[in-house]
């Protein structure tokens, strides 16, 4: 692992943003551009990811590790824009299901997406099941992803899975559930009829992927 | 043993005929009397029935006044959405930096329709419930209370960056913290269970506690006249129970069930240890697991004096049987009968 993901991870440990900030772009001025992400970010977010998992991290560190993240997203991406363009995977839809107002988890989801070039189409909190599939259709997701905080709300995303079911679209779009809720009680992702989910913001790259293969397969099968 | 007897024995290390039950049943009133939450929770006088039907339900030795921390967003402004099936929530908060959280009046806690209510279910819960059960009400400290006000993300973002702006957060808002403890305690509470949101490890890491939680935290809790519970959130109070375990008026701490030898090995002998179960524990087990479950962990505790079981966490979901409860209250009395 690269000295600076390290040293970036300490801060993030302590708090210290700006010291971060600026040590990484002390660093990105030495390095190519594309290094920015898979050398540092995503090495750092694998870091964070599983510290996180071991509940080594508290969410305050975390929130401070995202920032960063961000920080650095959004120099890469201006770069990007004055460059040439850039790739992306695919489109997906993110949002927190009906009834649920608790959106950090969610936003740190569409980070490391969008830091795993994805597109990602962000619906905010509180979205009903048919704006999650309508969204996916016009914007031609393969996966959408629904995030809850709490056992309660997590119930509503039966009605996306519902919804995806009655529209014959099961399958060629898959359903990503996350949230607190889902990592106390597993079995809910079944309940629910989520397709899959992932212990924490890291593993959503992954999943998504997995998902969106997966829906790409069953795309062909049905031409 | 009344349960005011239990309980304060239980704190204080006496023996008890059996152990003290205290599960957090907010909601669950609502569905034994089958009452609408959106009308449960705007009338106090249907607060203290559900809790009523809670004693004599379950034989519980405590009660809590509304569990309810969207309602203190709500005096500040917060809107929230009541539901069906689950306690009300803040749909749009009234504000979203700390900024914007300086620049708003404070709610009166006498008179604010929020306040009012929290308030007033406490008075007509210790009324209905008092005889038979101990009451306690959740006091929101002002290390979570902003957080209902201006959104996780916006506390934690000034918790963590707008660390100048501090100062003038908790000069509002501990002198605020000790009126509600004040006119709680005239309402005739026994305890008070300190939120823990933003105190807990899942949340917070040990230098934020050390350098901000704690010296704010000594602050409110050194003026309380009545027991402190420190509950915990949604996440686990075990890393820093060393540092919590000492602080003034505390009386016990929420913990889950395989926390509990760690953390008396490393709490102070007059802290109680509180709980056992998680609130999703006990909705998702069946009656005998639970049975089961509170068997063994009143065994691991039968020579800790200082043990009460309890839920942890949120409010007992309201889909959880009834004979899911009861279990573990019959648990605690098969235990005390084979003594």
């Amino acid at each position: 692992m690269e000295t600076i993901v390290r040293a970036l991870f300490e801060r993030a440990k302590t708090g210290e943003l700006t010291e971060g900030i600026a040590l990484l772009e002390a660093w990105r001025r030495d390095h190519p551009a594309e290094d920015t992400i898979t050398k540092v970010l995503e090495p750092l977010l694998m870091l964070v990811g599983t510290e996180w998992q071991k509940q080594c991290l508290s969410l305050a560190q975390s929130y401070v590790a995202t920032r960063l993240v961000e920080s650095a997203l959004t120099a890469v991406a201006a770069e990007r824009a004055a460059g040439a363009s850039a790739l992306t995977r695919g489109v997906v839809v993110l949002g927190n299901v009906e009834d649920d107002f608790h959106g950090m988890g969610r936003g740190m989801v569409a980070s490391m997406l969008r830091a795993g070039h994805w597109e990602v189409v962000d619906l905010g909190n509180d979205v009903p099941a048919e704006e999650f599939v309508n969204a996916a259709v016009e914007s031609g997701a393969k996966v959408i992803g629904v995030s809850a905080m709490m056992y309660t709300t997590s119930l509503n995303i039966v009605k996306v899975r519902r919804s995806l079911d009655e529209r014959g679209l099961s399958g060629r779009i898959k359903l990503a559930v996350g949230g607190a809720v889902f990592r106390l009680r597993p079995d809910l992702v079944a309940e629910v009829g989520g397709d899959g989910t992932c212990l924490n913001a890291l593993g959503a790259p992954e999943l998504f992927q997995r998902l969106f293969d997966a829906a790409s397969r069953q795309e062909v099968g049905h031409a | 043993m009344h349960s005011r007897e239990r309980i304060l024995a239980a704190l204080h290390g006496q023996p008890v005929d059996r152990r003290p039950f205290v599960p957090v049943l907010s909601s669950y009133g609502a569905r034994l009397t089958n009452m609408p939450l959106s009308r449960y929770y705007r009338e106090p006088a249907l607060y203290a029935a559900g809790q009523q039907a809670v004693v004599e339900t379950f034989g519980v030795d405590a009660v809590i006044a509304p569990l309810l921390f969207p309602c203190e967003g709500e005096a500040f402004g917060s809107e929230l959405r009541f539901y069906d099936n689950q306690p009300p929530n803040i749909r749009r908060m009234a504000g979203s930096s700390i900024d914007e959280f300086l620049a708003m009046k404070m709610p009166d806690p006498v008179s604010n329709p929020s306040y009012v209510y929290l308030l007033e279910s406490a008075r007509l819960t210790v009324e209905r419930c008092g005889k038979d059960a101990l009451v306690g009400a959740i006091l929101t400290t002002p290390l979570d209370l902003p957080s209902l006000v201006v959104g996780i993300e916006g506390w934690l973002d000034a918790l963590m960056f707008r660390r100048e702006l501090l100062p003038q957060v908790f000069d509002r808002l501990v002198p605020q913290f000790l009126a509600r403890a004040r006119l709680l305690k005239q309402a005739g509470i026994d305890f008070y269970v300190i939120s823990g949101g933003f105190d807990n490890s899942t949340t917070v890491m040990r230098s934020l506690v050390e350098s901000t939680i704690l010296p704010v935290l000594k602050r409110c809790l050194g003026e309380l006249e009545l027991p402190a519970l420190l509950h915990n959130g949604g996440g686990s109070l075990l890393a820093f129970a060393d540092l919590y375990g000492c602080l003034p008026q505390v009386a016990g701490i929420y913990l889950d069930g395989q926390e509990m030898a760690e953390a008396r090995a490393g709490l102070p002998a007059s802290c109680a240890l509180i709980g056992g179960f998680t609130e999703l524990s006990v909705q998702a087990g069946t009656p005998e697991q639970l049975y089961q479950q509170a068997r063994a962990l009143l065994q691991e505790r039968r020579d800790d004096a200082r043990f009460v079981l309890a839920t942890i966490g949120p409010d007992v979901p309201l889909n959880t049987p009834a004979e899911n409860i009861l279990a573990l209250r019959r648990a605690i009395r098969d235990e005390a009968t084979e003594k």
